[in-house]
């Protein structure tokens, strides 16, 4: 065991995969010389080689499209986005191109590449360096999300998504980078894709979120036990499409009340579809109304004041997990 | 056969079984909108010939004759055109989109250029693995207005890639003229500004167009890098089945219809002394037999179950069902480490 | 006295004037507060005037039809208050008018006092409707904690645990009452709902109840209302047993529910919970196991009993077996042979489908069914390798009452089961 952060475990996962695996190379902006913007993959040039650490021009269409033809001709890319914001521009290689490959082909292509990169709010990154970018694609067949908060399932979801042969896209949270450490095993692990993970034993309230909302969320029920004698669950999606709606059934029938918990903001995002599925699978499991917290619908501000203002946080849960147990 | 009248019979094929998916889609066995290659025949074959069944295309939706002269049986690809559960797609699909990896044929998405970029990331698993393997991509000179042309040819000069794009000049994108979509006369111009050659040929002269493919292969594969190979032709129909084309210029047609690379061809063969008639008239007995075996077998193919809408999105995941973990984690759940992961440790 | 003047009210931004349509009070009426008494149009709308007080109309001041301007009087009241109130002992002093209710045509009576709650039910919650449909609550009985009163989960589980339990069955001794004796309410009195009444249609079959069929309605309907049912299902390999079988002469083979049943009672030793019967305020965990055989009868289902089944060997469960469905189909079962059991397994034979999920026989707490038996494709390991081979197989699923029985043993006891028919030579 050792303790590791968020962002080491990125890096271990990236490592040892390509230790495993001589088809596993990574392509993006600054990532071989400089390591990433963000470091993520400090280190990977001087024990890989250029052939397998590549730096690209500022091309994200090429880079998400080049990593589709690499991982049909046998490869399997991770194609690093500097910033998740950046992904828009090539936004049609995802959704266009590598969504629907396997699709067009009948299913006699596979495409394993994996597109990861920072997302999320929180540092004063400001409105291109701030968004969460996953209800873009949660909504796009073909691809699939995931979103960690854990060092553990950092390291562990991104083994699954580079062994996986499927084009996966992998938020990473950069408030998460060098905050959250985890003690990971010194052996080989995975997460699997599409499972939920109890982060907190509750029986009455149930709090269902992901990625940078969660450290939030177990701060929220943390004072909700202190303050109001109320034990919430916690429950971290972690895998957005496919997401695990056993988990959030199963945990439905057992609390009754649910306070849906996101960075990103409202309108259209993960947890509207978790609603919904709730709603129509387990209506009559329901004691009150389902609630969300999210971000305000405005581009993530400048000023840390404004930022607070849109953004969830662990005050803003609390109150709106009373409001919802005395509802 | 020999290679002059195996091109021959190429050129022919390619235009018989167009002409027979126009015919079919007027019938209404074909759905959705058809694009025609006429004329630019020498292209798709020229491009195509000589490529060995390692290297992979990137066709487009005018190059339907690409995909017959590498390798797509003439079976399959019908069936796919009228598609039934047999075709590459398995219905999900028309011509246009689906490939045929098996043969080395990438399929399309209708964003064009975007296979650009996809021939990038063959080309270097070509390269980084040292296979001898070439990708070829075609577009329009349209479609060289998008960022994903730039980009593309921007990396594969960085990397010298073994790729060749190939640029089929067809003088109108939709309804826009060459004029009106670009300020140079050729556009392989645009390759010195990425640091490779760029070649322009006549698009209606099989023998140019070979000579000119032979070249820019040759250089791939020597790991030179990339080429830009501009076919000069005209786009003798409309954009597709639905257009008539009515903003062209009425002299440019007569013009370039004398210019048909099949007649040019023909002269070629007659001059070299062979009886054309006769083999014109052979060549056309046997593709109408093929094409007649293609049409009959399609026609057969059962269409496909309506669910199949829902097969083949992922390798590992079928929508619906729960989730996609392996059969062994599935079983024991409590196994499964996330689960027994504390809170992170935050600080 | 307090006379109340009623004035026609300002009845939108832009209105200055109203017609009065209708009167639905009389002079001399006696008026609750909020009550109609009058109908008035304007150009944007039509409205309905309330009392403003309770009292007795003294006098109308405009005539029906007639339009008159935004804060017109146009009625007056005498004050309730002015009213002796009325004395415990009865109605004495009545007012200087006997009051008449209104005779309006169309006139809506005035609402009773009550709260508004008392006429639907309180607001609650899709679970708590849940709940309450499945436990037979009357919402209306529950007090709600939620805001504006609302029924939560919290209230009627509160309410379920306070409410008389049901009717409890009686304790074991000295003599365990049968299935037929426990004696409920028919399942109509179960719930609020009320079938639709019935409408004879040409080629309608009416068929009355026999005795024997109204008890079984009876006790299903009674364990299905105080039984949470959980179901789990076991896939049984039978190849063990099936070469158990052939290796028996055909004379005294034991039938496949001999090797299920002597499995069941085998596996009750580790898991003794199901075992059980349930009391009003705890449960018995029985030692001797007298198993129940559901079997079907043309009269219906009935369900004998093979006492001491934990002693018998399997040519012993297998003569008893025998000799039980022998008796039940001659009609010959008395009381005796019915009553005592302790765990049930139920066999539909042949045409049993692939599953199915039995009704635990009160007050036990679980059942055993099995499915068809069946060729199945199974997955075996030869020489280290998967393959697949054809094997006869059989689904089980148990029942349990939730109540008492808690999934991990559950699972257990069904599991136990599997293993031993797929484990033979099944000690005996």
């Amino acid at each position: 065991m050792a303790t590791v952060s968020y962002l080491q475990a990125i890096r271990d996962a990236m490592a040892e995969e390509m230790r495993r695996d001589p088809d596993v190379v990574v392509m993006g902006e600054d990532v071989a010389e400089l390591g990433g913007a963000f470091l993520a993959t400090e280190g990977l040039l001087a024990e890989f080689g250029a052939e397998r650490v590549v730096d690209t021009p500022i091309s994200e269409s090429l880079l998400v499209g080049a990593g589709v033809g690499a991982a049909v001709a046998g490869l399997r890319p991770i194609v690093e986005m500097q910033f998740a914001d950046f992904i828009s521009c090539g936004f049609d290689q995802v959704v266009n191109m590598a969504a629907t490959t396997r699709y067009r082909h009948g299913g006699r292509a596979k495409v394993p590449m994996v597109i990861r990169g920072p997302g999320g709010a929180g540092v004063h990154g400001s409105i291109f360096h701030s968004q969460d970018v996953e209800a873009w694609f949660t909504r796009v067949p073909g691809l699939k999300v995931l979103a960690p908060a854990t060092a553990y399932d950092a390291k562990g979801l991104l083994k699954s998504a580079i062994r996986d042969d499927d084009p996966v896209i992998f938020l990473e949270h950069k408030r998460l980078y060098r905050r959250v450490k985890g003690e990971l095993p010194d052996e080989d692990f995975t997460v699997p894709i599409g499972r939920a993970a109890t982060r907190r034993r509750g029986g009455d309230l149930l709090v269902v979120t992901y990625g940078g909302a969660l450290e939030w969320s177990l701060d929220a029920a943390d004072r909700l036990a202190r303050e109001a004698h109320v034990e919430a669950e916690v429950l971290d999606l972690r895998s957005l499409l496919p997401f695990d709606l056993e988990a959030v059934l199963e945990a439905v029938s057992r609390i009754n009340r649910v306070l849906l918990v996101q960075e990103d903001r409202l309108t259209g995002g993960v947890m509207a579809e978790i609603a919904a599925r709730i709603a129509e699978d387990a209506f009559d499991q329901l004691d009150a109304p389902i609630a969300r917290v999210a971000a305000a619908d405005t581009p993530t501000p400048f000023h840390p004041a404004l930022e607070q203002f849109v953004l969830p946080s662990a005050e803003k849960i609390a109150a709106r997990a009373q409001q919802l147990l005395a509802w | 056969m020999e290679r002059d009248l195996e091109l021959y019979y190429w050129l022919l094929l390619v235009r018989h079984f167009e002409r027979r998916v126009e015919r079919l889609h007027a019938k209404n066995q074909i759905v959705g909108s058809v694009y025609s290659g006429l004329g630019q025949e020498a292209i798709v074959v020229g491009c195509t010939y000589g490529l060995a069944r390692e290297d992979v295309i990137f066709p487009l939706h005018r190059d339907l004759g690409a995909v017959l002269v590498k390798g797509v049986p003439q079976r399959l690809l019908m069936a796919q055109l009228l598609g039934k559960e047999t075709g590459l797609s398995r219905g999900k699909e028309g011509f246009l989109h689906a490939g045929d990896l098996e043969q080395g044929v990438f399929g399309a998405t209708s964003m064009l250029a975007s296979t650009l970029p996809v021939a990038c990331g063959f080309a270097f698993k070509f390269k980084v693995r040292r296979e001898s393997r070439v990708a070829v991509a075609f577009f329009g000179e349209g479609a060289s207005s998008r960022g994903d042309f730039h980009e593309a040819a921007n990396f594969a000069g960085i990397h010298k890639l073994p790729v060749i794009f190939v640029c089929e000049n067809n003088r109108y994108a939709y309804s826009t003229p060459l004029s009106a979509t670009m300020a140079i006369d050729d556009l392989a111009d645009r390759a010195a500004g990425y640091g490779f050659q760029g070649l322009t040929c006549n698009g209606n002269d099989l023998q140019d167009v070979l000579e000119h493919m032979e070249r820019s292969l040759q250089r791939a594969r020597d790991g030179a890098g990339p080429t830009l190979l501009e076919c000069k032709t005209y786009r003798r129909l409309g954009h597709s089945d639905h257009d008539r084309a009515s903003y062209r210029i009425k002299e440019e047609v007569p013009h370039w219809e004398s210019r048909d690379p099949i007649r040019l061809w023909e002269s070629y063969l007659q001059i070299k002394g062979y009886d054309l008639p006769k083999e014109k008239a052979a060549l056309e007995e046997r593709i109408k037999g093929e094409i007649d075996d293609a049409v009959r077998f399609a026609e057969e193919c059962p269409e496909p179950k309506p669910e199949e809408a829902l097969a083949d999105l992922y390798a590992t995941w079928t929508p619906g069902t729960p989730s996609i973990v392996a059969p062994e984690s599935r079983e024991q759940p409590s196994a499964e480490p996330g689960q027994e992961e504390a809170a992170p440790t935050l600080h | 006295m307090a006379l109340k003047t009623v004035v026609i009210p300002q009845l939108g931004e832009s209105v200055a004037e109203a017609t009065l349509t209708r009167w639905l009070v009389s002079e001399g009426d006696t008026v609750q507060r909020d009550q109609t008494v009058a109908e008035v149009s304007t150009d944007k709308a039509d409205t309905e005037l309330p009392a403003p007080v309770s009292g007795r109309i003294t006098r109308r001041l405009v005539a029906e039809g007639s339009t008159v301007a935004v804060e017109t009087p146009i009625l007056e009241i005498e004050e309730e208050a002015q009213l002796p109130a009325p004395s415990p002992q009865g109605p004495a002093s009545k007012p200087v008018e006997p009051a008449q209710p209104s005779q309006a045509i169309g006139a809506p009576q005035p609402p009773p006092a009550a709260p508004r709650e008392r006429a639907g039910e309180p607001r609650s919650s899709p679970l708590v409707r849940r709940i309450a449909r499945e436990k037979g609550v009357d919402l209306s009985q529950v007090s709600g904690s939620g805001s504006g009163g609302r029924v939560t989960k919290r209230d009627i589980l509160d309410h379920l645990a306070t409410r008389a339990p049901p009717p409890p069955i009686r304790a074991p001794s000295p003599a365990r009452p049968s299935p037929r004796e426990a004696r409920e309410p028919s399942p109509a009195q179960t719930g609020e709902y009320k079938p639709p009444e019935y409408r004879p249609l040409e080629g309608d079959q009416l068929v009355p109840f026999t005795r024997r069929r109204r008890l079984i309605a009876e006790h299903m309907a009674y364990s299905k209302r105080v039984a949470p049912h959980v179901g789990c299902m076991a896939e049984v390999d039978l190849f063990r047993v099936e070469l158990a079988r052939r290796a028996t002469p055909a004379d005294d083979r034991p039938s496949y529910l001999a090797y299920v049943a002597r499995a069941l009672v085998t596996a009750v030793r580790d898991y003794p919970i199901v075992n059980a019967t349930v009391l009003a305020d705890g449960y018995v965990i029985h030692r001797e196991i007298n198993l129940g055989l559901a079997v079907d009868t043309d009269e219906g289902l009935i369900v004998p009993v093979i006492r001491h089944a934990g002693e018998l060997s399997l040519s012993g469960l297998t003569r008893a077996i025998a000799a039980a469905a022998e008796k039940a189909r001659q009609g010959k079962l008395t009381a005796d042979d019915l009553a005592y059991g302790t765990i049930s397994l139920s066999n539909p034979g042949a045409r049993g489908n692939s599953w199915g999920m039995a009704v635990i026989a009160q007050p036990q707490v679980a059942i055993v069914r099995m499915g068809e038996i069946i060729k199945r494709p199974v997955v075996v390991e030869v020489g280290g390798a998967d393959a697949i081979a054809i094997h006869p197989t059989v689904n089980l699923v148990l029942s349990y009452d939730h109540r008492i029985v808690d999934g991990v043993p559950a699972n257990g006891f069904l599991r136990r089961i599997k293993e031993l028919l797929e484990a033979q030579p099944l000690a005996e």
